[in-house]
């Protein structure tokens, strides 16, 4: 505490006094300060008393043997098993959001518009579970690979959608399933590799009709999505993948979709223009 | 086990009596002390400052405390304890004392808990007053007034209840 000499005495140097932390001269001039003054004399001798029997009241808690629980080494252990339960809980929680979450979250782009969901994944947690555990409790339809195309299916408006042929980076179709939305149909197909790694491919009716090229946005764990819109879809391609690896795969998605030849009966059948005979005029 | 490591365990005795004197609980000070001890592992790699651990330590300490407690209850239970010591209270021969260590405790947690730590820091621990605003997080100025305030009130407590706190002289 900075010491002013020639200043009067304050409640500080009174208590400063009672804690030991006068120097020499300060001291002399507190001491000589409380001779004149018996009141505060009485005061700090009540504060000295004070503070020794405190310090005598709860030595004993200091005197105790530290038990087991508060050693360092112990409460490291439990972190690290703490941590180790976190991790794989972690993994679990990836796993569900990956199935459940992410395509809700990629669901939820059908309700609220294509660009929110290449800016804005985080609140994808919330979306639809439901249309996850529809998916999980559809039987998966095993497709048989034919060149760049598995084949079509029809996403919840009835309109066919390509099943690309992802076997060159090790992906499986192991199950395509129609989401219905309130404004328009969706489509979703899920891909497993050896490993377990799930990507799921999803393709909506888009409500901004504004093409975009490809875009990548982070989720929360890591989810990593590629989306793209052409003149009526949205697609997206999803999976707690790196950037790098994943979006390969999102390229061929795009390409097999926009290469996509007409399905059988075609793909606009009933509402496809068709050209006039020169004929007519 | 680091240097820094071994520095926490030695503190770890004051960081008990420091938890106690804030619940005056035994379990309760101890779960205090090692929500304290994970905090400050937690914590570990973001410090750099070697130079306060202490007031760092006690800081994590304290704060725990004040957003876990229930004052008011614990409040009025402190109080009820206090009335029951007072009719008890035998303060004669040997037991004398124990008897005024358990009336300074029962005083000290009368007080108001920000001054009731100030006191323990400075009176117990031997915190100066600088380190003991680290550890609080507020000024020294504040330490000082909380300080002044405790030990005044605790000085009153013990008159009102006829303790022997100090034997008084008239000079004049």
């Amino acid at each position: 505490m900075p010491q002013d000499f020639t200043g009067p005495i304050g409640e500080d140097d009174l208590h400063a006094l009672v804690d030991g932390r006068l120097d020499a001269e300060r001291l002399a001039a507190v001491r000589a300060y409380l001779g004149e003054h018996p009141a505060q004399m009485a005061r700090v001798r009540a504060f000295e008393t004070q503070r020794a029997a405190l310090s005598a009241a709860l030595a004993f808690k200091a005197a105790e043997p530290v038990p087991a629980r508060l050693r360092l080494r112990s409460i490291r252990s439990a972190r690290r098993r703490t941590g180790l339960a976190r991790a794989r809980a972690a993994a679990v929680v990836a796993g569900l959001f990956l199935t459940g979450a992410g395509l809700g979250w990629m669901a939820r782009g059908a309700l609220q518009g294509e660009d929110q969901v290449a800016v804005k994944p985080a609140p994808a947690v919330q979306a639809p579970l439901a249309r996850a555990a529809d998916v999980q409790r559809a039987a998966p339809r095993p497709m048989k690979p034919a060149g760049t195309l598995l084949g079509w299916m029809r996403d919840g408006a009835g309109e066919p959608m390509p099943m690309p042929d992802l076997a060159a980076f090790g992906l499986i179709l192991e199950a395509a399933q129609p989401l219905a939305g309130e404004e328009g149909g969706a489509a979703l197909l899920r891909y497993t590799d050896e490993a377990g790694t799930l990507v799921l491919v999803m393709r909506q009716q888009a409500r901004d009709t504004l093409p975009h090229a490809l875009r990548c946005a982070d989720g929360p764990g890591g989810l990593v999505t590629y989306t793209w819109l052409d003149e009526r879809h949205l697609h997206a391609v999803t999976a707690v993948l790196p950037r790098d690896t994943l979006r390969p795969v999102a390229h061929a998605v795009e390409r097999a979709i926009r290469d996509a030849p007409p399905p059988p009966g075609g793909l606009m059948a009933g509402i496809a223009r068709r050209a006039c005979p020169k004929g007519l005029g | 086990m680091d240097g820094r490591e071994n520095r926490i365990e030695l503190l770890v005795p004051a960081l008990r009596r420091f938890a106690w004197s804030l619940t005056r609980d035994a379990d309760r000070g101890d779960d205090l002390v090692q929500d304290c001890l994970e905090r400050a592992l937690g914590a570990w790699h973001r410090r750099r400052d070697e130079t306060a651990l202490r007031a760092w330590l006690f800081a994590i300490l304290y704060n725990l405390h004040c957003s876990g407690r229930r004052r008011s209850a614990s409040r009025s239970r402190l109080l009820g304890e206090m009335f029951h010591l007072r009719e008890d209270a035998t303060p004669a021969g040997a037991q004398e004392a124990a008897v005024y260590c358990a009336e300074i405790l029962t005083q000290l947690h009368a007080l108001p808990e920000e001054q009731r730590a100030v006191l323990v820091l400075v009176g117990v621990e031997g915190f100066g007053y600088e380190e003991a605003a680290r550890a609080l997080g507020v000024p020294v100025g504040t330490v000082m007034s909380r300080l002044s305030r405790g030990r005044d009130r605790l000085r009153s407590l013990g008159e009102a209840r006829g303790a022997p706190v100090v034997p008084l002289r008239r000079v004049n």
